[in-house]
């Protein structure tokens, strides 16, 4: 078995002259649950259906558990696909539907009979196998398909915003319900969705992807705590974004001098460099005085009444949003910083002024690294 | 809206006039005993007798189901190919090919005839049978191409490609999974492809030999002898056919759509 079930190397894409596809080059690891997340229209289904073979790559190759796939058709590499839109048979009952695969593969009948029941088992649909696809709920149809594709044993399954049309309550059922049966199957997950939560809760690593390209390729945790460019900060997590000029390093913290108002002196803030950032700094490639941007999420930031210092911000808002309290804070030139969380102090109203500061820790420097953008 | 009200009715009135009293005229008077057609002589299944026995008619109609068969067959399967075909590429001149093939049923038969008979001519084809079917088959394909490229529409493309994912090859794929859901729409163009070829005469009197009857030309030449009862029983056997065929390709197109 190769190291890599899965490999992109330098897949580009364009329809009708517009590059969908800038080059994507990336390795997935057997057993991995791997996320491709950005908004429509990023090219991540585009990567999915050449990784399926239903549309060929410009440039690039496809490696499959170390073999080059990239000319060969869907149904000769040992990828399957759960569609967005189910794509269930709909002149077959279940069981057809599920035995599909395996009939084409001559797997005898009585074989075929053992494993769909198994599989109907996993996805609990036992005692479905005759129901039309007509008879069957969203969350049901959304479980056949995975059945379907998951009963041929996949080196990866490509999974195609599957859980898009489900109500809430359902989405975060079938999410835990997917890490199970990944986790049981031993089958690799490459998962493609808008929805930073779904990514977060059940990936091992993400791939933020836009207009493209690679974002930043880690863990939950990297993506979330230490976004690499403003893009995934936005995206995963809806941080705050500041620019301002570099002023200093000390001891892995950046100081950040941002604009306050005209007239007014600016204001200091601290963001946290990595390694890789601090060796930059070294290395002289940030000076004082260039634009950089940082991230900071809304949940850190820290609100006080009292004149400090920190930025001194007018609290614009309140208002309750996925359970959060949210406050929107105008700050001058800096446009507008969104502070929220659970318990957040609820004494500001509309009109007050604040002193905003976060812990130097909170505070992510993006946009550092330029083209080095590929992760492993 | 009382207006509409009232062109309804005489729209009504009118298909009522021109249409159904002529055929209700018909029907009835093929089951009239006296042998004058204009003059009713009490019920009588006579003429059905007659007709029965009357070899050459019988002869002709035997011709006329042979080739409706035969060409709305040969049209089945060249016009479903033809619109599968023509919905997986995405040529520029596409539009153009459509309309194209579309034409025979724009075209006045009576060219189509000439056209048709000119070419046979041309080829030393032997008039009769085969030229029937030819002739026939080009002008069935475009109902049924028009009827599954409709129903085409209607079905996920990523059927075809959860197929191939899944590992069937793209003949298999078609078998397994395109035909089975547009095979409604097939046997509803090939229904109406066999009723526009059961009741041809113009492109028929063209194309035919002289030794091959069909059922409408026989009709027609018998007419000039005069109107029998015997062909009145004739019209409407084939009408309670036609309708009955027209009727199954509308309840088939029904299925499709549910």
């Amino acid at each position: 078995m190769a190291e890599h079930i899965l490999e992109l190397d330098g897949i580009k894409k364009s329809f009708d002259k517009t590059q969908v596809l800038k080059g994507i080059s990336l390795s997935v690891r057997q057993g991995e649950f791997i996320t491709f997340l950005g908004a429509s229209g990023c090219g991540k289904t585009t990567t999915l259906r050449i990784i399926a073979g239903l549309e060929a790559p410009d440039e690039g190759r496809v490696f499959l558990n170390g073999q080059d796939v990239t000319a060969l058709e869907p149904n000769q590499r040992n990828v399957n696909t759960v569609f967005q839109n189910y794509a269930l048979f709909p002149h077959m009952n279940v069981f057809a539907n599920i035995a599909y695969g395996l009939k084409l593969k001559k797997v005898p009948p009585k074989e075929i009979a053992g494993k769909v029941e198994e599989i109907l088992e996993l996805v609990q649909l036992s005692g479905y196998e005759k129901r039309m696809p007509s008879e069957l709920s969203g969350g049901q149809k959304q479980r056949v398909a995975i059945a379907r594709a998951v009963v041929n044993n996949p080196q990866v399954l490509l999974l195609d915003e599957p859980l898009g049309a489900l109500d809430l309550q359902l989405r975060r059922q079938m999410q835990v319900e997917l890490k199970r049966i990944q986790k049981r199957l031993e089958i690799t997950f490459l998962y493609i969705t808008h929805d930073q939560e779904e990514a977060l809760n059940m990936s091992d690593r993400i791939v933020v992807m836009d207009n493209g390209q690679l974002e930043q390729v880690g863990t939950p945790n990297e993506v979330y705590y230490h976004p690499r460019t403003s893009y995934a900060a936005r995206f995963v997590g809806a941080a705050n974004i500041l620019s301002g000029r570099f002023c200093r390093e000390e001891a892995g913290i950046a100081w950040i001098e941002v604009g306050s108002c005209p007239g007014e002196p600016a204001v200091l803030v601290q963001a946290s460099l990595t390694d890789a950032q601090a060796e930059l700094v070294r290395q002289g490639q940030v000076t004082p005085g260039q634009q950089v941007s940082m991230a900071v999420r809304s949940e850190n930031i820290l609100l006080e009444k009292e004149p400090g210092p920190g930025l001194r911000l007018l609290v614009k808002e309140k208002n309750f949003a996925g359970g959060m309290l949210r406050i929107c804070l105008d700050g001058g030139v800096q446009g507008e910083l969104v502070a929220g969380r659970q318990g957040i102090d609820s004494a500001f109203q509309a009109g007050d002024m604040a002193t905003v500061r976060w812990e130097p820790e909170h505070g992510v420097l993006v946009d550092m690294e330029g083209s080095s953008k590929n992760g492993t | 809206m009382k207006k509409r009200i009232r062109f309804s009715a005489i729209y009504q009135a009118i298909l009522l006039a021109l249409m159904y009293v002529p055929i209700l005229v018909v029907v009835a008077y093929s089951f009239n005993e006296s042998k004058n057609s204009t003059i009713w002589g009490g019920w009588s299944l006579d003429w059905y007798r007659k007709l029965m026995k009357n070899r050459s008619l019988l002869e002709a109609l035997k011709n006329s189901l042979i080739l409706a068969a035969l060409s709305s067959g040969a049209a089945g399967v060249i016009g479903t190919l033809g619109a599968v075909g023509m919905a997986r590429v995405r040529w520029r001149s596409k539009g153009a090919v459509e309309y194209v093939s579309s034409i025979p049923i724009m075209i006045p038969e009576i060219i189509l005839g000439m056209v048709f008979m000119a070419f046979y001519a041309m080829l030393g084809l032997p008039f009769g049978m085969v030229t029937l079917v030819l002739g026939h088959t080009a002008f069935c394909v475009p109902y049924v191409y028009m009827m599954v490229k409709s129903s085409l529409v209607g079905i996920d493309k990523s059927l075809g490609e959860a197929a191939k994912d899944l590992g069937a090859s793209e003949r298999r794929a078609f078998f397994d999974i395109t035909l089975p859901l547009i095979f409604p729409a097939v046997l509803s163009g090939m229904l109406l492809a066999f009723a526009m070829s059961l009741d041809d005469v113009v492109i028929s009197i063209f194309v035919t030999g002289a030794r091959t009857n069909t059922l409408p030309i026989r009709i027609y030449t018998q007419l000039k002898s005069g109107v029998t009862p015997e062909i009145n029983a004739l019209c409407t056997v084939m009408l309670a056919v036609t309708f009955l065929l027209v009727g199954l390709s509308r309840a088939l197109g029904g299925i499709r759509r549910r």
